[in-house]
């Protein structure tokens, strides 16, 4: 059986779809503890609602009111079940698709609401 | 052949990379005040650069990782946040200090005062990100900042005592003005070792898709860039010192620097230094704004590129196009660059140790760097003079803001 | 900014080092403009910005750090060499090169006065 270190070897560590794009950080990882059996890790979490926690109780706050006045109004965090973890190595590859997941509400709602607003964005 | 062309454009790159508003005005002000005496800590800064630009380089080269990147994944969130504050904080400073900069040669070239020139830098420097590619904007701002050769020049037709000068490489301690002294030091050596140089570099080599065998070219590259830009920085003393100091000059102003370059060269010097640090600080400016952009992104795991168009980078994008508006705002406030730049190159030094530690650490860490492992000089070198800087910065940014 | 606005008190041989310095700026910036070395805007605004200076380290060295020197004879010297840089503005601005070495002249004598003010007050400061 191998060994993986959550802390080391998960948390923080960028994750990649099936096209090897960027689907943000592991900000978060779950844990279940199940009534009978062993806790499992259940899935990843990224979001700024989650980096929030890690701060301190005190900024969840804050963070959510911002949240709530702009930006997509994806109410909670991103979430990956464990079973889509395909590798695990310098980065964590997930199998999904990017466009199958709320990975980039934020990407996207900042796209369409700043950068297509300014001219030349779409090429270089 | 285009192994030695990259090396060619690198090394260029450096010497434009090491050469901005803060290590011409300091290096105008240690010649002005101190003479050769202040030779040392621009070659200990030149000397720390050189090690972790090299250390940048060879990160990304082998791991395929940013130093930022790499810093989340290994110290996790907060860690990485407390530094992501630290660092935007001071190298928005700068920021504010090289467009400034840009401003102030506009302003002595047409005689419009800088505060009119911070709207149009800002937006020709938002321009040139959001429409050029990282080469491009690299390539060219460091030929063009070439220019800045005329510091060289200058020095050596002044003919300066060569073994007066080599004296100067060896520390010493000052005989009066103490506090000002050291001071002039932390400034020096918090304008030569910019954390953004890392952070740019090491994201340069990931844009350039640099691998293992670009590791020998990576040590060239640091070496000579950094090398002959601290050489020019050293120029800039030389000329001070034989033209300022006898006059009892003390450089307060970029004005000032502007015409100690018309002694040395009468012809094109003040043309040379307008038009060479006008570019120098625009090379600065777009380096520390790509920085910045790049803490935010790798640290939170956006896409971000510089080649890409911006439309696929929103959020990386979008972080610039806020930025430099702001760092527009200090200007048009008319607040004097040169004050926003030696204060910024203090807190750079004291801030130091928030960058190079975490760095240190994951450039000795083997599984990101398998057999390419920092050696014993390497850590020795840049922990002795991270050291020395915050110690000094400690000590002499309240005296000489606050007294004693 | 508030760094450097809430500072230390000022010493009285640093201000009139820096009155000093100002003055050698303005010189060195009217010698090189005679040679054609520098745009016309740019020596004016250097002598001008120079001039604003001193009038501002003036007000220090007058009140909250008086040097330990005859301060009539400065006042005298400073308002002199202020007056001659409005003047060498002007005629900067008129394009006037003509009178400007004698003006310069003039200038340069009541600034080594001061100069010479500076120089011998660090010399007994050490």
């Amino acid at each position: 059986m191998t060994k993986i270190d959550l802390v080391r070897d998960v948390l923080d560590k960028q994750m990649l779809d099936r096209n090897d794009c960027e689907l943000g950080r592991v900000d978060g990882i779950v844990i279940e503890f199940p009534e009978n059996g062993q806790p499992r890790v259940a899935r990843l979490e990224a979001g700024g609602s989650v980096l929030a926690g890690r701060v301190g109780d005190w900024a969840k706050k804050p963070v959510r009111a911002i949240a709530s006045k702009i930006g997509p109004k994806r109410l909670s965090p991103v979430k990956f079940p464990w079973e889509k973890v395909k590798k695990l190595g310098r980065d964590v590859h997930l199998d999904v698709d990017k466009e199958e997941t709320t990975a980039l509400a934020w990407e996207k709602w900042v796209d369409k609401n700043i950068v297509d607003k300014l001219p030349g964005a779409k090429s270089k | 052949m285009k192994k030695i062309l990259q090396v060619a454009l690198g090394i260029v790159t450096s010497i434009g990379g090491f050469l901005e508003i803060g290590s011409v005005t300091t290096a105008a002000q240690a010649g002005a005040s101190f003479g050769y005496q202040l030779l040392w800590p621009i070659a200990l800064g030149t000397l720390c650069l050189i090690f972790l630009v090299e250390m940048s380089g060879r990160l990304s080269a082998v791991s395929k990782h940013t130093v930022i990147a790499a810093m989340r994944d290994r110290f996790g969130f907060r860690f990485y946040l407390l530094v992501l504050i630290l660092m935007v904080l001071v190298s928005f400073l700068v920021l504010c200090a090289e467009m400034g900069g840009i401003s102030l040669c506009l302003q002595m070239s047409t005689g419009l005062g800088f505060p009119w020139w911070a709207i149009p830098v800002a937006l020709v420097l938002w321009l040139l990100l959001w429409r050029g590619t990282f080469s491009v904007i690299e390539n060219g701002s460091s030929l063009l900042g070439l220019m800045t050769v005329a510091f060289a020049v200058g020095a050596w037709k002044l003919h300066p005592d060569w073994s007066s000068v080599a004296s100067g490489l060896i520390p010493t301690r000052p005989s009066e003005h103490a506090a000002k002294y050291w001071f002039i030091v932390v400034s020096i050596l918090g304008a030569s070792i910019s954390p953004y140089m890392m952070y740019f570099y090491s994201s340069g080599a990931i844009e350039d898709e640099w691998d293992e065998s670009y590791i020998g070219i990576n040590r060239v590259i640091a070496a000579f860039g950094m090398t002959f830009g601290g050489l020019l920085s050293a120029g800039v003393l030389i000329i001070a010192t034989l033209v300022l100091k006898p006059k009892g000059i003390d450089v307060d102003s970029f004005q000032q620097v502007a015409l100690m370059m018309t002694i040395p060269l009468p012809n094109w010097g003040f043309e040379l230094f307008v038009g060479g640090m006008a570019v120098a600080c625009l090379g600065a400016a777009l380096e520390i704004t790509l920085a910045i952009s790049y803490l935010f992104a790798q640290g939170l795991g956006w896409n971000w590129s510089e080649n890409a168009a911006p439309d696929s980078e929103a959020r990386f994008c979008t972080v610039y196009t806020l930025l430099i508006p702001i760092a527009a705002i200090p200007l048009l406030l008319g607040i004097e660059p040169v004050k926003i730049t030696i204060l910024s190159m203090a807190l750079t030094a004291a801030v130091l140790p928030a960058a190079i530690i975490p760095f240190l650490v994951l450039m000795n860490d083997k599984d990101l760097l398998a057999d390419h492992t920092n050696g014993f000089i390497s850590n020795t070198v840049v922990v002795l003079i991270m050291l020395m800087s915050f110690a000094l910065a400690v000590v002499s940014i309240p005296l000489q803001y606050f007294g004693s | 900014m508030i760094v450097t606005s809430c500072g230390k008190k000022p010493d009285p041989a640093d201000t009139l080092s820096s009155v000093a310095s100002e003055l050698a700026t303005a010189s060195l910036a009217g010698r090189v403009w005679v040679k054609h070395r520098t745009p016309n805007s740019f020596t004016g605004n250097t002598l001008r910005d120079s001039r604003m200076n001193i009038a501002e380290q003036q007000n220090i060295l007058f009140t909250e750090a008086v040097p330990p020197v005859d301060t009539a004879q400065l006042r005298a010297s400073l308002d002199h060499a202020k007056d001659m840089l409005a003047t060498m503005e002007k005629m900067i601005a008129r394009q006037d090169i003509k009178s400007f070495p004698a003006a310069l002249a003039f200038f340069e004598q009541d600034a080594k006065k001061v100069q010479d003010m500076s120089d011998s007050l660090e010399k007994k400061q050490q």
